[in-house]
């Protein structure tokens, strides 16, 4: 008999655009590393805080 | 600010910043016309707000490498004006769209060489706001770091208005914007998002546009560094938060 690991989903998360941002237009900006960074809608988030853009709808969890 | 003078002051026309060749701002006026509508069972006045319009007049010294060509064109479509109290973000600044009716020259006896240039405002009505930069500011490139924001105390949701004049670049095509932030605390830090697109773009010739939001703005608003590909942006931004009790809702 095999035993079957539960795999683990990793949360993803997905620039929305709640303000109808146009193309081209980064959704929301933070520092990271010292450097001013962009996120774009349909961007996967890989930036330092997720909270705050969470919170104000510029993110979209997938998975997890 | 504390009380202060009207010691250098900046003028743009249109995206040009031609407080060089002004003399003098002789009217900043934001008229509003009030109706009288009083009842018989009233012992007195009733009023309430009618048409608010805005009016801008100043005297300017000739000069053909700067003001007179942007002057004399006494253009049918709109200009779009910003004068602003000093260069330091979070400054006052008076932003009118309008036409130009004139630009009327005095020849005085001493020798003076004197336009007079009133403007009367079309469709909006003359709006005190902010400064978002340091007066007219230079960018070099959309990696540069963005004029610290200026932050109010709470939220607001009555939108907004942008006041943008730009004036040249070297290259390129830089998209002005503003951005607004819950959890910045010195205005600076935290995560800000954009709050208002500019529809002209930087190119060869200068302009100024009003833009407006709706909904909510939050405590913190600054100007975004220019998104696209350029070098060395000029330009200046301003910004007047919505009230409840402003004449246009932007709520």
């Amino acid at each position: 008999m095999t035993t079957k690991t539960p795999r683990t989903i990793e949360k993803v998360y997905i620039v929305a655009n709640p303000r109808g941002i146009p193309a081209g237009i980064p959704v929301f900006r933070q520092m990271v590393g010292g450097e001013l960074r962009g996120w774009y809608e349909g961007d996967t988030y890989d930036g330092p805080s997720s909270d705050e853009p969470l919170r104000r709808g510029f993110l979209e969890v997938k998975g997890g | 600010m504390a009380k202060s003078s009207g010691v250098v002051d900046h003028y743009f026309h249109h995206g040009t910043k031609i407080s060089g060749d002004v003399n003098a701002l002789n009217s900043i006026a934001t008229p509003v016309n009030l109706l009288p509508i009083t009842a018989i069972d009233s012992t007195t006045e009733e009023r309430i707000a009618g048409l608010a319009s805005g009016a801008l007049a100043f005297s300017c010294w000739f000069n053909d490498a700067l003001s007179q060509p942007i002057l004399d064109q006494l253009p049918s479509t709109d200009v779009c004006l910003l004068y602003s109290r000093g260069a330091a973000i979070g400054n006052p600044c008076y932003a009118l769209t309008a036409k130009q009716t004139n630009f009327d020259p005095t020849r005085g006896a001493d020798g003076s060489w004197i336009f007079a240039v009133d403007c009367q405002g079309n469709n909006t009505a003359g709006e005190w706001g902010i400064l978002l930069t340091a007066g007219q500011v230079t960018v070099a490139s959309s990696a540069a770091t963005a004029p610290t924001g200026v932050v109010a105390a709470a939220q607001t949701t009555a939108g907004g208005v942008g006041f943008l004049q730009y004036q040249a670049r070297d290259s390129g095509t830089p998209t002005f914007l503003i951005e607004d932030s819950a959890d910045t605390t010195d205005g600076d830090d935290g995560t800000w998002g954009t709050l208002l697109t500019f529809a002209g773009t930087g190119g060869a010739s200068p302009f100024g546009e009003r833009k407006t939001v709706t909904g909510t703005v939050e405590k913190g608003v600054r100007a975004a560094t220019p998104t696209g590909t350029y070098s060395n942006a000029v330009f200046a931004i301003g910004f007047r938060r919505g009230d409840t009790t402003d004449r246009e809702s932007l709520a």
